[in-house]
């Protein structure tokens, strides 16, 4: 709970340095939105409008204060609301990143523990290789290569454009998920689709998940196995099977530790990946934001980046204390 | 004898950053005996291979240590030459094991209760019923107070003594014929040591069982052991009865520790007793001990034999009954 | 990387280390030809990387041009091999920034601990928490993205993997007496921390060059990628891929495909050669033989 405390601090410090690094980066957003026919005088006007004429830690105050009301401005290329802006692409990503971790995890844990329980034997080698191969492949050179492969040669999967074959209509929104919803309205053709246009990019996410959590995973479980306890439970006489399960039980911590920390950093690798097939989800949408500067969207998702991750650490936190007996006292 | 020992060689092969080989020669032909109903105590310094004349025995050994020679029999079965298996299934019934650290030894995410049961299942048919009020009973023998309430504490929970105590109670409790403690007191304070060392005392006498207790304290020794084996540079230098080897020491090492307090027998600076132990990785071809020696002679460039003394038998050129 | 490469000194005097980690050496050698690649260049392709020849627009691999060519008739293979110049140039300087920044911090923190090393250990945490992709896409759309604007932010963003292991070696050290015997032995703090524990603590952070170096290669590209960093025709791989990715699934695949290969495999022989190294290093994996 204390890292919890530690956190909130955190988000403004990261709110702030936002701010400062994309207001000194000189980009001058007024320009762009006002237009190439504009005037000194028009853009002045908007400039004041939006308060960039303040000083910087005015304007970061005038932003909080929005913040705080549920404002997080208006996006300068969409012109919409950021809010409802990010909230409208939320689901695709949330869709898309908690399939590709989940099947990434349900890879890599087992993985990892095979490969330490069978140290410098084949499997363990197999496992290792094949994780630093996917630990060495750019993810949007996979994405694309996952194309070129199943899209192109092998013609088994969708192009990777969107979230639904361009001939469909969207399902009536419910989950904000276009498999979940189709299915929820009984439109077999749109669960289909949606479903085939889901496969590859979690395919992506999962395997840019179980790379470095099979290496992790291996590591954690090899000192786990090389802890007293186990030793000990050796010379108990415990049996091999029941001496796996003890250190397996003892590795739960600091994995779960471990996949909860890298799935909120795999909130980066998978804008990327959206950006490839065209997801249009929060990560595309704030990647496209940085490329092009879109000052209010980039703010907004910091934030919500930030904000994912403090959730991230509470839910990590909430399991620890299930799991671990000794966690209680802290 | 309970269990012989005899010519025990313990390596360690590793290879260095320029790929040649090393090998460490931990141990070089630890022999001794344990008698039924007797305690043997088996002290030197640090380094000396105590430990590892345990972990060997018992199969627990990790690479890149392994047993290179040596036969021990317990019960008419060579240990060493046991497969995995049977090994495991003599670990925790006929052998049991006390360790140094016990709140680091036990499971940290299983209640005392449940490992108590657990250890009992693995190596015999009982209920999980009949386990339990074993379990209960046998915390009581060890002197563990409210013992239903210690079967749902979890080790954390547990202070130093009192997890000493319930390892104590989980090698005692599936009936072992032979008992090993592996310093058992380290890192308790001194009031909770003696109480530790006469609990194990009690047992081992009351259940006429062998037992192995590895120390560094002379005075250990002296009040609760019957046999004493004095280990040096993984050799057994000396042994006997702890009454006559106290009395009359037969080798130079014995009668070096006799003279120094115990507190200086922990492995550390080059100054204690004569100078530091030989180099594992380029032994003496002589008496190991030759070097830190005061009574070193020619003979000593050959390695000398086990000889027998009056109070038991001593590895030294100078120690025959002659 | 050039401490990497004076790690590597001792490690290909040594005999066996085909034998000892196979991985290494195969990481190790990979790494060698890439060198060749940058340093000999010239020699190995007749075509310049850059030079536009509108009579031979998207030839596919195979007869003059090896990798065949792109839309701007630029021989593919020729602009592989120059994009190791680019990849060394940027991961190099880049590492070098981090382990500039990161192991005097990682001293100075793990030395004097307290409150300063609390606060900039969580800001790390914070740092780490954050998506690196994210966080370097920002700073250089907002610095601008110039070669050396890349090389920096990718140095800083990565300093604080270099201060932590160096001070987390600086603990260890310290939990051994040595710090104590040295100021025994009357040494000032600068002496302390330059002349007796940085030798020490550097070790790890040699290891963890070639293993940072790949990831500084991985963001690269991307920025580049993302149309951020280097821009076309310039061949950088990144920049490559950016333009091959629109014929991916046209069937004019080798635009975009042999670029990616060769970052697959620098990244390979990097992260191989640095666990490699790191398993070398630390005595507690020495296999038995």
């Amino acid at each position: 709970m204390r890292r919890l405390a530690l956190l909130a601090p955190l988000l403004l410090i990261i709110g702030f340095l936002t701010f400062a690094l994309l207001r000194m980066g000189g980009q001058d957003p007024t320009a762009m939105l006002a237009g190439p026919t504009a005037t000194i005088e028009e853009i002045n006007r908007l400039r004041a409008d939006y308060g960039l004429d303040q000083p910087m830690p005015v304007q970061f105050g005038i932003w909080v204060g929005h913040v705080l009301q549920g404002d997080l401005g208006r996006s300068w290329i969409t012109n919409r609301a950021v809010l409802g802006e990010l909230i409208d692409r939320l689901p695709a990503t949330l869709e898309l990143l908690l399939c590709g971790v989940a099947l990434g995890a349900l890879l890599g844990i087992p993985a990892g523990m095979v490969a330490a329980f069978r140290r410098g034997r084949f499997a363990d080698f197999a496992s290792r290789a094949l994780a630093l191969f996917g630990f060495s492949i750019p993810t949007y050179f996979l994405a694309l290569s996952m194309l070129l492969i199943f899209f192109y040669v092998l013609e088994w999967s969708p192009p990777g454009m969107g979230r639904l074959s361009l001939m469909l209509t969207p399902p009536p929104r419910l989950t904000g998920s276009y498999t979940l919803d189709a299915l929820l309205a009984g439109d077999g053709a749109a669960a289909r689709s949606a479903f085939s246009q889901l496969i590859l990019p979690v395919v992506c996410v999962a395997i840019a998940t179980a790379a470095p959590v099979v290496s992790q995973v291996r590591a954690i479980v090899l000192g786990v196995l090389g802890t007293d306890h186990i030793s000990y439970a050796r010379a108990q006489g415990l049996p091999h099977a029941m001496i796996s399960r003890i250190a397996l039980r003892g590795a739960a911590t600091p994995v779960v530790t471990f996949v909860g920390a890298e799935l909120a950093g795999l909130v980066g690798t998978t804008s990327l990946i959206e950006y490839v097939f065209a997801w249009g989800g929060v990560g595309q949408f704030g990647l496209e934001a940085i490329i092009k500067g879109d000052f209010a969207v980039v703010q907004g998702y910091v934030l919500m980046l930030a904000l994912f991750s403090v959730a991230m650490f509470l839910i990590v936190d909430l399991m620890v204390l299930a799991l671990e007996p000794r966690a209680a006292l802290r | 004898m309970l269990l012989t020992v005899e010519d025990l060689h313990t390596r360690f092969i590793t290879r260095d950053l320029d790929d040649r080989v090393r090998v460490a020669e931990a141990l070089n032909g630890v022999s001794f005996g344990v008698g039924e109903g007797r305690i043997l105590g088996l002290v030197g310094e640090s380094g000396a291979g105590k430990s590892l004349t345990v972990t060997s025995l018992l199969g627990l050994l990790r690479p890149p240590a392994r047993v290179t020679a040596g036969r021990a029999l317990f019960e008419g079965r060579d240990l060493l030459a046991l497969s995995e298996a049977a090994l495991s299934e003599i670990r925790g019934s006929r052998i049991g094991l006390i360790v140094q650290s016990p709140r680091s030894a036990l499971d940290p995410l299983a209640r005392i209760g449940a490992q108590l049961v657990r250890v009992q299942r693995v190596h015999r048919r009982i209920s999980e019923a009949d386990a339990r009020s074993r379990a209960e009973a046998m915390l009581v023998s060890v002197g563990i107070p409210d013992p239903r309430r210690r079967l749902e504490a979890w080790p954390h929970e547990l202070s130093g003594g009192m997890a000493q105590r319930v390892v104590i109670a989980l090698a005692l409790i599936n009936e072992p014929h032979l008992l090993i403690a592996d310093e058992p007191t380290t890192g308790l304070d001194v009031t909770v040591q003696a109480q530790i060392l006469d609990l194990l005392h009690e047992q081992v006498r009351r259940r006429r069982i062998g037992a192995i207790v590895i120390t560094h304290d002379l005075g250990v020794v002296a009040q609760y052991c019957d046999d004493v084996a004095v280990m040096f540079a993984g050799q057994v230098m000396e042994q006997g009865a702890v009454a006559e080897v106290f009395a009359r020491p037969a080798h130079p090492y014995t009668r070096a520790l006799l003279a120094s307090v115990p507190e200086r027998l922990v492995l550390g600076t080059g100054k204690m007793l004569g100078g530091p132990p030989p180099d594992l990785y380029a032994l003496p071809r002589g008496c190991l001990y030759g070097q830190r020696c005061a009574h070193a002679a020619a003979q000593c460039a050959a390695p000398p034999p086990m000889s027998a003394t009056q109070s038991g038998a001593a590895r030294c050129h100078f120690a025959g009954l002659a | 990387m050039i401490a990497t490469m004076l790690g590597f000194a001792p490690l290909a005097r040594a005999r066996g280390l085909s034998r000892r980690s196979p991985m290494a050496a195969i990481g190790v050698l990979i790494l060698a030809l890439f060198v060749i690649a940058a340093l000999f260049e010239p020699l190995l392709t007749q075509y310049d990387p850059v030079a536009a020849d509108t009579t031979a627009l998207m030839k596919p691999p195979g007869g003059a041009h090896l990798f065949g060519t792109d839309a701007n008739g630029m021989d593919v293979y020729a602009r592989v091999l120059r994009g190791t110049r680019y990849a060394f140039g940027i991961a190099i300087p880049a590492v070098l920034v981090a382990m500039l920044i990161g192991v005097p911090v990682g001293l100075l923190t793990g030395y004097l601990g307290g409150w300063t090393d609390e606060v900039l250990m969580r800001g790390f945490d914070a740092m780490r928490v954050f998506p690196s992709i994210i966080l370097a896409l920002a700073v250089v759309s907002a610095a601008g993205p110039s070669l050396v604007n890349v090389v920096i932010v990718l140095g800083v963003l990565d300093a604080p993997v270099f201060a932590r292991l160096v001070r987390s070696e600086v603990l260890a050290l310290r939990s051994g007496g040595f710090v104590e015997s040295a100021v025994a032995a009357g040494n000032t703090l600068p002496r302390l921390l330059f002349v007796h524990l940085m030798p020490n603590a550097l070790a790890g952070a040699m290891a963890q060059s070639a293993v940072r170096a790949a990831w500084a290669v991985r963001i690269s590209t991307t920025l580049a990628f993302l149309g951020l960093g280097i821009q076309p025709p310039t061949p950088e791989w990144g920049a490559m891929i950016r333009q091959g990715a629109e014929y991916m699934v046209t069937g004019q695949w080798w635009v975009g495909v042999f670029p990616g290969i060769a970052l697959i495999l620098l990244s390979l022989g990097l992260n191989l050669a640095g666990d490699g190294l790191s398993e070398l290093l630390d005595p507690r994996q020495r296999k038995a033989g």
